[in-house]
């Protein structure tokens, strides 16, 4: 990984406006979606996003592929700011594979069409043209060359998925961003699909962000993970640091919550009390703190994202005072 | 709640004055009602005079006005052809058409819906297929060929029945024939759809597994769920039989207010065409609002929000 | 311990036009009392048709128990008349379902549909079924219950929803609890509490429950004894213990091996080649030959037993067979 980073989220927030009435609508609230968001993504890294839901992490995709805009703050691409009226030139530049292999195919388009989409859109080519990149790209997702004249109803789903892979890497883009790629699909085929991810990042180089659920998942393609809840960043740590130290009560909850396949494990977990709370009435203060093990009266105060450790940020009272997140970012320059 | 009534009542009175409007127009723009009953012509002041004594005098927009306003007091004023009260014309009629919709409307919900549960229930059976076909049948064909033809089998060749006209239980049961198929082909086939979807539904399993009979699951889990869309259609559908009546009255000979007010609006008899207009827009419009305001009722999460 | 519930040969197949798919095709095992049973498989795998077979809730258009015998308190469940079937089901065996929004009614209240629950199979007046379902949702661990018993079910959280399906499969103290996939809709912590509960019900109450998972983590966790599925058939079964600590078959093998795990770094996944592949009656090989690491002939001229191999331990697959049993006259 070199020091320019390729994608530079400053501060993005992605706030909606709850309205009511009839005639004047007047606002009684906010979703902040998004609330305060900054992380930098390096060439060739796999950034892991993780959290459940009302989190955020869908909304930041979004953000993220310049499909809404941004509330407040920056997102930008190699130095240039994604926004939903950005060129198509940047556009091909990151694309999004998605969740429902079921869904996210168009039934009436053969594989063909669906995969070389992308190639219509942004460029003119020739048929001979087009099928230099398609065939490789075919055999590079594992699926054979006669799978480009039929339908998606004819194949499981880790097969669409890789259609949707396919779809994904044809214009060669630099990011790609995985919203929840392997939820839908059973473990065995899930192992498939996370090792074409593994291989595809290697032939291509590819950058990824990676969002999901499964925290096994999350820790086996992740560089580095960052831990999300109710629209804010929880902590920020490379898979060795959040794994060996977790330092937020949340991600240990989380990490502790997860069901082991071993049955000998001490099954000594924390279990939080209580539900997510709905991102329209996010407390004032740490979004944890209604559900917090450790919480105290500080945390009506919102914690900063500070230095615990090598690359590793934490959102909470609890940790040591270090320099902070946002302050690294802020003398970067950047 | 009452935010949510208050909002549809709004809109229901802001319909009403729309089709007022465009009733008031329309039935100006087709000619002077003057040439008609002084139709062998006549002098200016004869003219002048019956122009005065129908108020056709008045600048257009304060016509407007007053005869709206007339309308909704009960003041329809009298028919200009038969020079006698709006409201006496259609009292007279009024029991006849009430009578007719009444029945049809019955009809509708009363075979329309269970055969429609039935098809569902059964689906992909003979039963099913043959439902279906009867119903495409019967909300295809238009409503007074259907009575046409009735009258011909029953009436001419069977003599069974009277083929018009009006005073017996046997004089109804064609007229009802003829305007009920078609509703209750549209309830039964919308009904089914409905049923079907919600057939599919993991709470009916749900009611299953607590060891709740099957009829149960169907009449109490099921058709409430899918009764939403079947009563938009049966707003709609009312909304037909009361308009619809017009030509199966004509074919009938039925003496009801949609022969009426097509006779008036030939004859230029802009009171009895105002009046009968603007009460059926306004009977649909309130029907409207009733099956609005009946979906807060069966359905909560439309009336109880998160 | 003493055995309530007992499955011989169920065999459940679905029928659309011509082809007949063996969805459950065979498939035996036991439940003792105070036990929790796992059944493990991915999808097609006939785990979630078993445990409608067993409670007879499947669509009668197109799936149809073909053999097979369950045994509960000394009758078989399958010969059972519909209203007699009616009263075991959320009498004395209930389910609980996997889509808890769903799975619930959206027209009626919480407090509605926990009374039916009650009402269905106890008689008693309105007043007492109302104050028993006030108990029930107080088991559940759900706050201000005589709130929530007007609520209508969107206005719940997820993990509240499940809560509920669980305290309407409570209602009648059934001595057995069918949870298909109770947690999977759900997220991580609520997950987690979830669990929980359910952990507690079976301490307390001393329940029998099936559970029905495709997440290994899970059966784990809960379980005592787990049936692993594939393609129709059991091709493991054992104390959990045993089988985590040493799986025998190559499909157990091969899906605790491609879970990505939390405690061991993986260059690579193991991943089971191909895919699971569309059966139909009759079945004459292994049903995991095509994908096996392990095939040899045998594998795919004939279907391998559920070979016992003591402890309570069985596996379907030619690897274990005894040396005297390939003569094929065994």
């Amino acid at each position: 990984m070199d020091n320019n980073p390729i994608l530079e989220v400053k501060e993005a927030r992605k706030y909606y406006p709850v309205t009511k009435g009839f005639i004047s609508r007047r606002n009684i609230g906010t979703v902040k979606a998004v609330d305060n968001v900054s992380f930098n993504l390096y060439k060739g890294e796999t950034l892991g996003v993780i959290g459940e839901s009302g989190c955020g992490k869908s909304t930041l995709a979004k953000l993220i592929l310049g499909l809404t805009a941004p509330s407040g703050g920056e997102i930008r691409l190699n130095g240039e700011p994604v926004r939903p009226d950005m060129p198509l030139s940047m556009r091909r530049n990151i694309q999004m594979i998605f969740q429902d292999p079921y869904s996210s195919l168009d039934p009436r388009m053969d594989v063909r069409r669906i995969v070389e989409e992308p190639l219509r859109v942004h460029e003119r080519l020739s048929k001979e043209e087009k099928n230099r990149i398609v065939l490789p790209i075919m055999e590079q997702v594992g699926l054979p060359a006669g799978a480009l004249h039929k339908f998606p109803h004819e194949f499981s789903g880790g097969q669409r998925q890789r259609i949707g892979i396919a779809r994904a890497l044809v214009l060669n883009p630099e990011l790609i961003v995985c919203d929840e790629p392997v939820s839908a699909l059973d473990v065995s085929i899930q192992a498939q699909v996370l090792n074409l991810f593994a291989s595809l990042k290697k032939i291509r180089g590819l950058t990824y962000i990676f969002i999901s659920h499964d925290m096994g998942v999350i820790k086996h393609v992740s560089d580095r993970i960052m831990v999300m809840y109710l629209g804010q960043v929880m902590e920020i740590a490379s898979k060795r640091s959040l794994f060996g130290d977790a330092r937020h009560p949340y991600t240990q909850a989380l990490m502790s919550a997860i069901p082991k396949p071993n049955p000998a494990a001490k099954k000594s977990r924390i279990v939080l009390e209580g539900d997510l709370p709905s991102p329209i009435h996010a407390p004032a203060g740490c979004p944890f703190q209604s559900r917090c093990p450790q919480a105290m009266e500080k945390c009506q105060i919102k914690p900063e994202l500070k230095q615990v450790g090598e690359g590793h940020y934490a959102a909470c009272h609890l940790v040591n005072e270090g320099v902070s997140h946002d302050e690294i970012y802020r003398s970067k320059g950047m | 709640m009452t935010r949510f009534i208050a909002v549809r009542v709004c809109k229901a009175i802001l319909t009403v004055l729309f089709v007022w409007t465009v009733v008031f127009i329309l039935s100006r723009v087709t000619g002077d009602p003057v040439d008609w009953i002084l139709s062998e012509g006549g002098s200016e002041e004869a003219i002048a005079q019956v122009r005065h004594n129908l108020g056709l005098d008045f600048p257009l927009w304060e016509q407007y006005f007053r005869a709206f306003v007339d309308i909704l007091t009960g003041n329809a004023g009298d028919s200009y052809y038969y020079a006698r009260p709006v409201l006496d014309l259609f009292g007279e009629r009024f029991v006849a058409t009430l009578g007719l919709g009444v029945i049809v409307f019955l009809v509708t919900i009363l075979v329309g819906i269970p055969l429609g549960v039935l098809a569902a229930v059964k689906h992909n059976t003979i039963l099913d297929r043959l439902t279906m076909t009867f119903s495409i049948a019967g909300y295809t064909i238009p409503n007074f060929v259907l009575g046409i033809l009735l009258i011909i089998v029953f009436s001419l060749h069977l003599h069974l029945l009277p083929s018009g006209s009006y005073g017996t239980a046997a004089h109804y049961v064609l007229p009802v024939i003829a305007m009920a198929v078609g509703p209750t082909a549209s309830v039964a086939r919308l009904t089914r759809s409905s049923m079907l979807d919600v057939i599919g539904q993991d709470y009916l399993d749900s009611a299953r597994a607590k060891g709740v009979n099957e009829w149960a699951v169907i009449y109490k889990h099921a058709l409430r769920n899918s009764l939403i869309p079947v009563i938009t259609i049966l707003g709609a559908q009312l909304s037909t039989i009361i308009g619809g009546s017009v030509i199966v009255e004509m074919v009938f000979a039925w003496p009801g207010i949609g022969s009426l007010i097509v006779s008036s609006a030939r004859q230029r008899d802009f009171p009895v065409v105002q009046f009968g207009v603007m009460m059926i827009c306004i009977s649909i419009t309130f029907i409207n609002l009733l099956v609005d305001l009946s979906y807060s009722i069966l359905d909560p999460r439309i009336r109880v929000k998160n | 311990m003493e055995t309530i519930l007992e499955v011989q040969n169920l065999q459940t197949y679905y029928r659309t036009g011509k082809q007949v798919v063996p969805a459950v095709d065979g498939v035996s095992f036991t439940l003792g009392k105070g036990e929790v049973l796992g059944i493990v498989g991915e999808s097609g795998s006939g785990k979630s048709t078993v445990v409608r077979s067993i409670i007879r809730l499947l669509d009668k258009s197109t799936t149809r128990i073909e053999n097979g015998r369950v045994l509960f308190r000394g009758k078989d469940l399958l010969k059972l008349s519909g209203r007699e079937m009616r009263s075991i089901r959320g009498g004395s065996i209930s389910m609980v379902f996997q889509n808890p929004l769903s799975s619930l009614n959206p027209v009626y209240t919480i407090g509605n549909q926990i009374q039916e629950a009650i009402l269905t199979h106890e008689s008693m007046s309105r007043a007492e079924a109302r104050d028993k379902a006030l108990h029930l949702l107080e088991q559940v661990n759900i706050p201000s219950p005589e709130l929530r018993l007007h609520d209508y079910p969107h206005q719940l959280s997820g993990g509240m929803q499940q809560r509920v399906l669980i305290a309407m499969a409570l209602a009648c103290k059934p001595d057995i609890i069918l949870a298909d996939e109770p947690t999977t809709a759900l997220d991580v912590t609520i997950q987690s509490q979830i669990l929980e509960l359910l952990s507690k019900i079976r301490d307390e109450l001393d329940m029998s429950i099936i559970l029905i998972t495709h997440n290994m983590g899970v059966i784990a966790e809960m379980c005592d004894r787990m049936l692993v599925m594939y393609g129709g058939v059991a091709v493991e079964e054992g104390k959990c213990t045993d089988v985590f600590a040493n799986p025998l078959h190559p499909y157990t093998r091969g899906l605790l091996a491609s879970i990505p795990s939390l405690e061991e770094e993986k260059e690579e996944l193991y991943a089971i080649p191909g895919q699971v592949p569309h059966f139909q009656a009759p079945v004459s090989s292994c049903r995991f030959c095509s994908r096996c690491d392990h095939v040899f002939a045998r594998c795919r001229e004939e279907e391998p037993p559920f070979i016992p191999i003591g402890d309570g331990r069985f596996v379907r697959c030619w690897l274990y067979a005894q040396e005297k049993d390939t003569d094929h006259g065994q």
